[in-house]
């Protein structure tokens, strides 16, 4: 069996984002990047299932070159070989998608792990796509997961409004999307970077992926949100203070 | 008496007196409790210099209090007024001076927030000891502060270009470091710096010289990129050799070379997020190595090939060294080495009621003497059967060998063996107290590290600075009668 993994590589979130001058991207000079979170604990669900169903874990993304790093981490954690898709033009979530679906069914994998989002955007939406592109089932938000023991298919613990834990049950081919508390990703290992660098990664191109498929979302403008207006500073002794503060809440704030 | 001159001290803020609920987080640092008489927290120099002008000339004793992280009662008073630089705070400038990068800083500013100040501006503070985000740059200065990255960077001293004083007549003195002067690259050697000049006296000098209310530090550009290891290694003595052979290895270079040892290692695993270690993990070195772009994987691969011949049950650990190279993975590691001494902290005051608590040691020695000087000390501490650790900064041959006593005679027996690994460390050319300070706790080790004549040149010093010993009673020295 194969087993694929999407990762992306997103900005650290402690990263300060800054617009480029025309603000149809960020400055990347100092930007720290790493793998998208979530997508750990999907490179972690792969790697747990690569013994017990004997799996090759091959791991994707669609990214620039600098998004060989963060699939040689994927690497170095335990997969087996890599794939990085070049896309000449920025795409949307629908044609990443497709060009992922098609990038996969081409790999014959046939069980797919992701991030249930990207934390640089958080759209959300590659996973499902990919899905309906291959039409597999998908089940996100999985935080907890289990192969039936004949090893013919998967249960899915996903939660849901009110508290409420959905149990999906899936046969393979099928798409899950992880989240938080899934597992623990293990860390890299000093052995695993080195062997990672000996792993296969190649390199494909979406438009020979994507057979005409283009993008239905055209990126326009990025906007920092609005800075967070100045404090009022109120001066005086303390009962001009104190009633100069009740106005304010009273009249403006309105909480009392 | 002491009271009432107390009482008309030239505060222009609230004076907090015996009794008063709010003093009660001002009487602790983390090993000693004490009982000031009154506490005042000026908020500039001029009130400053007219508290002390004041102590002066009444003979009340005045301790310096910053962020109460000190680990030897140093910033703890038992009488008298304490002085908390709390609202000295604020950085002045930041920037290139006769083209060098340099910092003015009032010493109140938390070190944490100084250093984060200096990196948003390109600019890089080494200094990093684990309380950095408690403690306040003054009071870093104060003890000659240190931390992981020691061994590359070196000590406080190093970057202390200058620093404006209040002495204790409440006069005003700039110090200034000569351009061309040579600095020690020493880990401290108790009590004050004799081999300087002027401002080496204070670096160190834990409040019993002057009060420092501004100083200028060298500052250094951004850091390279780096990379963590954290090393699971089958025994101590593994661990010991690995932290000996990167020393020796021109191939690595590492900023920082950590110990744990096997019962550190232990504490460490019961911080939440630790991973559990595989069971043959007995120790673990942690370590960071800074590189020139190009340079990660011949770092890298250096590191393993140091591993894989380290010894031959490395082997089987190797898949376990953890790697971080993303700021959250060593976050993760920071908190981990943290949490050592933080849930030491806690067993220690736990044991507190059975007269028994924490004894900790700081004695260091040089790189070449640490493999006997190791020996020494696990000889002679299995030997009392006290529950111990050691973990820290033996790349710089500087363990914190921490015991925990049950009770007041292992308490004693504890001291006992803190104070033979200081003779035999000063034996071995090192020093009683690497970063903590003697304070009012360690004063007794200073015997052990100096001469008499030494001694009596300090009390010399002192006596000059301060005639009427009216600063940081009881730390370092033992007051005239």
């Amino acid at each position: 069996m194969k087993i694929g993994v999407l990762v992306k590589q997103v900005p650290d979130t402690a990263t300060k984002i800054v617009l480029t001058a025309n603000g149809r991207g960020i400055e990347e000079g100092n930007v720290k990047w790493v793998m998208n979170p979530y997508d750990e604990y999907a490179v972690e669900a792969a790697l747990r299932l690569q013994g017990p169903l004997s799996a090759e874990v091959v791991v994707f993304s669609l990214g620039p070159a600098r998004a060989v790093e963060t699939l040689r981490m994927a690497l170095a954690m335990g997969c087996d070989r890599a794939v990085r898709i070049h896309a000449e033009t920025p795409l949307d979530a629908f044609a990443t998608g497709n060009a992922l679906a098609v990038a996969i069914a081409a790999s014959g994998c046939e069980l797919v792990f992701g991030g249930k989002q990207a934390v640089d955007d958080d759209a959300g939406q590659v996973l499902q796509i990919v899905a309906e592109v291959l039409h597999w089932p998908v089940v996100s938000v999985a935080n907890q997961l289990h192969v039936h023991a004949g090893n013919d298919g998967i249960t899915v613990h996903r939660p849901a409004a009110g508290g409420v834990t959905e149990v999906v049950e899936l046969g393979f081919p099928a798409v899950i999307g992880c989240d938080k508390g899934l597992n623990t990703p293990r860390y890299p290992s000093l052995p695993g970077i080195m062997k990672a660098k000996q792993k296969p990664l190649t390199e494909q191109q979406s438009r020979d992926l994507l057979g005409g498929v283009s993008p239905h979302v055209v990126l326009q403008q990025f906007s920092l949100p609005p800075d967070r207006p100045a404090g009022r500073k109120i001066t005086g002794d303390p009962e001009n203070v104190a009633q100069q503060l009740v106005d304010w809440l009273h009249n403006e704030i309105k909480v009392i | 008496m002491v009271i009432d001159a107390l009482r008309h001290i030239p505060s222009r803020g609230e004076i907090l007196f015996r009794g008063d609920a709010r003093l009660t987080p001002y009487n602790h640092d983390t090993m000693l409790t004490g009982d000031p008489d009154a506490l005042v927290r000026p908020r500039d120099i001029q009130e400053c210099r007219e508290i002390l002008a004041y102590c002066h000339a009444h003979r009340l004793p005045v301790t310096f209090c910053a962020g109460h992280t000190a680990m030897t009662g140093s910033s703890v008073a038992q009488s008298g007024l304490l002085l908390s630089i709390e609202h000295l705070t604020g950085i002045r400038d930041i920037g290139l001076h006769n083209g060098r990068p340099q910092a003015t800083a009032a010493p109140g500013v938390f070190l944490g927030d100084f250093q984060r100040a200096v990196a948003s501006e390109g600019f890089f503070y080494p200094p990093s000891p684990t309380s950095r985000n408690e403690a306040m740059l003054g009071a870093t200065i104060a003890t000659n502060a240190t931390g992981d990255n020691t061994y590359k960077y070196g000590t406080t001293r190093r970057y202390v270009r200058a620093m404006r004083v209040i002495m204790a007549d409440g006069t005003q003195r700039l110090l200034e470091r000569p351009a061309d002067q040579q600095i020690s690259e020493l880990k401290n050697t108790a009590g004050y710096f004799l081999l300087g000049t002027p401002i080496d006296h204070f670096i160190g000098s834990e409040g019993t010289l002057g009060l420092i209310v501004e100083v200028t530090v060298d500052l250094l550009p951004q850091p390279q990129p780096h990379f963590g290891l954290l090393i699971f290694c089958p025994s101590n003595d593994v661990a010991l050799s690995i932290i000996g052979e990167a020393h020796r290895d021109a191939a690595v270079s590492p900023s920082a070379l950590e110990y744990i040892d096997q019962a550190a290692l232990q504490i460490m695993a019961t911080h939440p997020t630790f991973p559990s270690p595989p069971a043959a993990a007995q120790a673990a070195v942690l370590c960071y190595q800074e590189y020139a772009e190009e340079m990660r994987d011949p770092f890298m691969e250096a590191w393993f090939a140091l591993l894989e011949r380290a010894a031959p049950e490395m082997h089987a650990l190797l898949d376990a060294t953890i790697v971080a190279e993303h700021p959250a993975d060593e976050e993760r590691l920071r908190t981990w080495r943290h949490h050592i001494p933080a849930h030491v902290n806690e067993i220690g005051h736990r044991l507190e009621g059975d007269d028994g608590g924490k004894v900790g040691s700081d004695w260091w020695v040089p790189i070449g003497q640490m493999p006997a000087m190791m020996a020494y000390m696990y000889h002679l501490s299995d030997a009392i059967h006290v529950p111990y650790l050691a973990f820290g900064h033996l790349g710089n041959g500087h363990p914190h060998v921490n015991y925990l006593a049950r009770n007041a005679k292992e308490r004693q027996m504890a001291i006992q063996a803190v104070d033979d690994c200081c003779r035999k460390a000063v034996a071995l050319g090192g020093g009683v107290a690497g970063e903590h300070g003697l304070g009012k706790l360690k004063r007794d080790l200073l015997a052990i590290q100096h001469p008499t004549p030494v001694i009596d040149t300090m009390r010399a010093l002192k006596q000059q600075y301060d005639p009427h010993w009216i600063l940081g009673r009881g730390n370092i020295l033992v007051p005239p009668e």
